[in-house]
């Protein structure tokens, strides 16, 4: 399992440093001119020697290759520039708004685990009956629903009309219940039908079958072996689901006002500020790795056959 | 044979697919009857989709959803099995009649290990012996060097993956072994292991049937394992037993047309093969 | 049981079907059955409730309502169209060439979609929309941007599992050029599955435009779009709450039809994916999950 990890470390190496490839080129490609929008930003006029002036200070002008391993190298040191707009250090605002979106992602990835777990057993457990039949279509429902307009529809019930909780900013408990609910049903719903099919396909496995002609008890049989066989690929999905909520809270964000990265990254882009989307897609994709890499090796861990390895056979 | 009475004695077997909870449709196995006395093998042969496993699991009480025991009357021991309850049938299975099934590969949990599954199958039945690990690990030592593990322990914290059919069907058969259940039913045991393990497997259930005294119901569709293995053949045809014979009377002079083409096509494939290992033999003597 | 007639027998793809159809009517035919001009602004009829002459209200510019989201069904249904359009066109060029060249080629394509695959993907199309400028079709161009990986992926394994099926090796043998080869023999076997694909994604790609609309990154006002509708409505939340209801149900009617339009071909076409909801082939692999499937 050992080498497993390291294997796995070692190829992200060559990839994050093709992701950081990539982000520099989309960088540069689209940016235009970052003189100009830095010099616009900044509220100077924007006449050639000015232009001259801005280029030759953020060092536009020399090779390419070069512009890149010096933004590389000032990105590993933690220095992604300084914002346009607040003129402080990039990676500073950002960390700053981050533990409010961790926080709603968390609480989201919370509700989608707690909710899909006793669903989607359930449903599978009574298949073709009522209780399957009404999940699958709350499953349904819920994946096709837009989290903004779930936010909304939240908010004008429970605080428009019945006033029983705060309709955005950030504070205590009922403050992220609403945000939390609208950003996780996507991931619910699509946990509940992997955890149903999921359950569905170990019931019919034949290691069902050997264990009840051994004697073993329905409790056994289902809750020990299909259900722990079952969750295996629950804890990959787990990876999906955070880069869907990392997403996904950049639109929840905004209908409720949550102080997050992701309201900032969206101002931000109205600004044109470009240092930090750049250091939000980067910390974001950062993340999003870290979490993959970390299921990936706890999926390693509950899996023999990996930890192992095959190809032991006795 | 003798007097007593049969250890498994089924009468009017017929399994049939079942909608919602009548059964409906043709019947998928009919009428069987079978006896399997202590000591003694039944072979029970039939090709693919006779019925043979659904008959075995129908007495153990394990057939699928969509499908029910329409009709029968199952005595094991003695005692009635058709009646019983659904927790006491569990208690059964296990300990009074065990399976040992095709495809062992399939038949484990993937993420438990040898002593995992060893340890379920002693809690089902007897909480207490559970509890006790030295207790526990000493009967599940002494059903694993039975079968021929003579190191027990080099096999315990194996996962599934990394063993070969050969070694878990023998697996199979020590958790057979753990509660020394009378009767053993083994569904196409020897089907998907190569030539030496399926002699290994087929010598181990002869020498279980004479030390333990176990009656075997053997399921196969190969009539070589008959011949090595049954005392007592019954054939199998679209889902009812058309003839059943001792085993010598049975390949000698079988009465059912099934069963008359059975056996020729057996010995087409294996006279050739009879008359080549004779010779082989002679050939050896000489040698040696 | 497949085929058009299971297909065709099941009441629930029939019912999508004629859903995901009267969108689309609405949507082409929009300029012949709106009842007004979507974009005509008068500000005395402004937070109308329904009338005869407006069935569903007007908005806070006073526009036609219904008129909006008719047109907006252009927008929404449209992009999403393209998107998808866009992303088969550019993975199944990808991984086509993949899975049948494979070798170095193989590999290099394959790191390529390694590389996108390891952005999230709403949040990489926020970046690309950022850096390229806001508008619908730097929204659409970012987000086939960031899809088509994931796409690429299944049908280089696609073409994989075809390519070494007896019938291909036999046009192989037979001297057919490759790629009359590709076209006639590997191209239909992955057809059926992009179908099913295409029309169980289009709600997905459906929810990323809007969101990114939403946000007010997509649609420059005022062009009539479901999810810009909803960002303009939210400050009548209190007062005039149906603003909002309507386009958010547009787009959850919508996406719900094609899902359940895209999961009933797969139950008729393919048997042998029947019973698995998409999301469930990334669990296949660990390392090459698809990052996430909307906001």
């Amino acid at each position: 399992m050992i080498r497993f990890i390291a294997t796995r470390l070692a190829l992200l190496v060559p990839i994050l440093l093709a992701v950081s490839v990539v982000v520099f080129v989309m960088l540069r490609m689209g940016q235009g001119d970052p003189a100009m929008a830095y010099l616009r930003l900044s509220n100077i006029p924007p006449t050639d020697e000015a232009l001259a002036v801005a280029r030759e200070a953020l060092g536009l002008n020399r090779p390419y290759v070069t512009q890149y391993l010096d933004w590389l190298g000032k990105a590993l040191r933690g220095d992604f520039g300084i914002s346009y707009v607040t003129k402080r250090p990039v990676l500073g605002e950002l960390l700053y708004y981050l533990p409010a979106t961790l926080y709603l992602a968390g609480v989201s990835l919370f509700f989608t685990l707690a909710g899909s777990l006793p669903l989607g057993i359930v449903a599978a457990l009574k298949k073709d009956r009522l209780p399957d039949h009404v999940t699958r279509l709350f499953a349904y429902v819920g994946v096709s629903m837009p989290s903004f307009w779930l936010g909304f529809l939240l908010v004008y019930v429970f605080s428009v009309t019945l006033g029983w909780l705060p309709p955005m900013g950030r504070g205590g408990p009922a403050h992220v219940l609403m945000p939390a609910v609208s950003l996780a049903l996507m991931s619910l719903c699509i946990n509940i039908r992997l955890i149903r099919t999921s359950m569905l396909e170990n019931m019919d496995h034949r290691f069902v079958l050997y264990a009840r002609a051994r004697g073993l008890s329905e409790r056994t049989v289902v809750g020990g072996h299909v259900l722990r066989n079952s969750l295996i690929p629950v804890v990959t999905a787990v990876g999906m689901h955070l880069g869907e909520l990392l997403g996904g809270a950049v639109v929840v964000e905004s209908v409720f006002a949550w102080p997050g990265v992701g309201r900032f990254a969206v101002s931000a882009i109205f600004n044109r500020d470009y240092p930090v989307l750049q250091c939000f897609l980067l910390m974001m994709t950062a993340i999003f790795v870290t979490v993959n890499l970390a299921v990936d090796i706890v999926y390693a861990v509950i899996d023999p056959r990996i930890r192992i390895g095959a190809g032991e056979a006795g | 044979m003798n007097g007593r009475p049969p250890l498994l004695s089924v009468r009017n077997l017929s399994v049939t697919r079942r909608n919602g909870s009548e059964p409906a449709g043709r019947p998928l196995v009919r009428d069987v009857f079978l006896d399997v006395r202590a000591g003694t093998i039944l072979g029970l042969v039939g090709e693919s989709g006779s019925g043979k496993s659904l008959t075995a699991l129908s007495i153990m009480g394990l057939l699928p959803r969509g499908l029910c025991r329409s009709s029968g009357e199952i005595s094991l021991s003695g005692r009635r099995l058709d009646g019983l309850s659904g927790e006491e049938m569990r208690r059964l299975r296990g300990s009074g009649a065990a399976m040992v099934l095709q495809n062992p590969m399939s038949c484990f949990d993937p993420v438990l290990t040898m002593t995992d599954h060893f340890t379920e199958t002693v809690a089902a039945h007897d909480p207490a012996l559970a509890r006790d690990r030295d207790k526990r690990l000493g009967r599940v030592r002494k059903a694993l060097a039975e079968v021929g593990f003579p190191e027990p322990d080099a096999v315990l914290p194996l996962y599934p993956f990394q063993m070969s059919g050969g070694m878990l069907q023998r697996v199979m058969m020590a958790l057979a072994l753990l509660f020394d259940a009378p009767l053993l039913i083994a569904d196409e045991a020897t089907t998907d292991l190569d030539v030496r393990a399926q002699a290994r497997i087929l010598d181990l259930i002869d020498r279980i049937r004479r030390t333990h005294g176990t009656g075997v119901l053997c399921i196969t569709h190969d009539l070589g394992v008959v011949a090595r293995l049954a005392d007592e053949v019954a054939v199998m045809h679209r889902g009812e037993i058309v003839e059943k014979a001792p085993v010598e009377a049975f390949f000698s002079a079988p009465g059912h047309p099934y069963a008359r083409a059975l056996v020729a096509a057996h010995l087409c494939l294996h006279a050739h093969d009879a008359a080549l290992e004779r010779a082989r033999f002679q050939r050896m003597e000489a040698a040696s | 049981m497949t085929g058009l007639a299971a297909f065709l027998r099941r009441k629930t793809a029939l019912v999508a079907l004629a859903m995901c159809l009267l969108v689309t009517g609405m949507a082409v035919f929009a300029p012949a059955l709106s009842p007004a001009d979507p974009n005509a602004t008068d500000l005395a009829i402004r937070l109308e409730n329904p009338s005869l002459r407006h069935p569903l209200g007007t908005d806070h510019l006073g526009r036609d309502i219904l008129s909006r989201l008719m047109y907006g069904a252009r927008v929404s249904l449209g992009s999403a169209a393209i998107i998808v359009a866009l992303v088969l066109g550019l993975s199944l060029m990808v991984g086509l060439l993949a899975g049948y060249a494979g070798g170095p080629v193989d590999a290099a394509l394959m790191r390529l979609c390694d590389v996108f695959l390891t952005f999230p993907t709403f949040i990489l199309a926020m970046f690309m929309v950022g850096i390229l400028g806001m508008g619908l079709t730097n929204v659409i161009l970012a987000i086939v941007l960031t899809h088509w990986a994931w796409y690429a992926r299944i049908i280089r394994g696609l073409t994989l599992s075809l390519k070494n099926r007896e019938y291909v090796l036999a046009a192989r043998a037979a001297g057919t050029p490759p790629v009359k080869l590709a076209a006639r023999h590997i191209l239909p076997g992955v057809f059926v599955q992009l179908i099913v694909l295409a029309t169980l994604d289009i709600g997905h790609m459906m929810l990323h435009v809007s969101g990114l609309s939403f946000l007010g990154l997509g649609v420059r006002p005022p062009t009539p779009e479901w999810g810009v509708m909803i960002n303009d409505a939210r400050q009548y939340i209190a007062t005039r709450p149906l603003l909002i209801l309507y386009p958010g149900l547009m787009i959850f009617l919508t996406v719900m039809s094609f899902n359940l339009l895209g999961d009933a071909l797969r139950d008729a076409l393919d048997p042998a994916l029947a019973g698995q909801p998409a999301e469930s082939e990334a669990e296949a692999a660990p390392s090459s999950l698809r990052p996430e499937v909307g906001p």
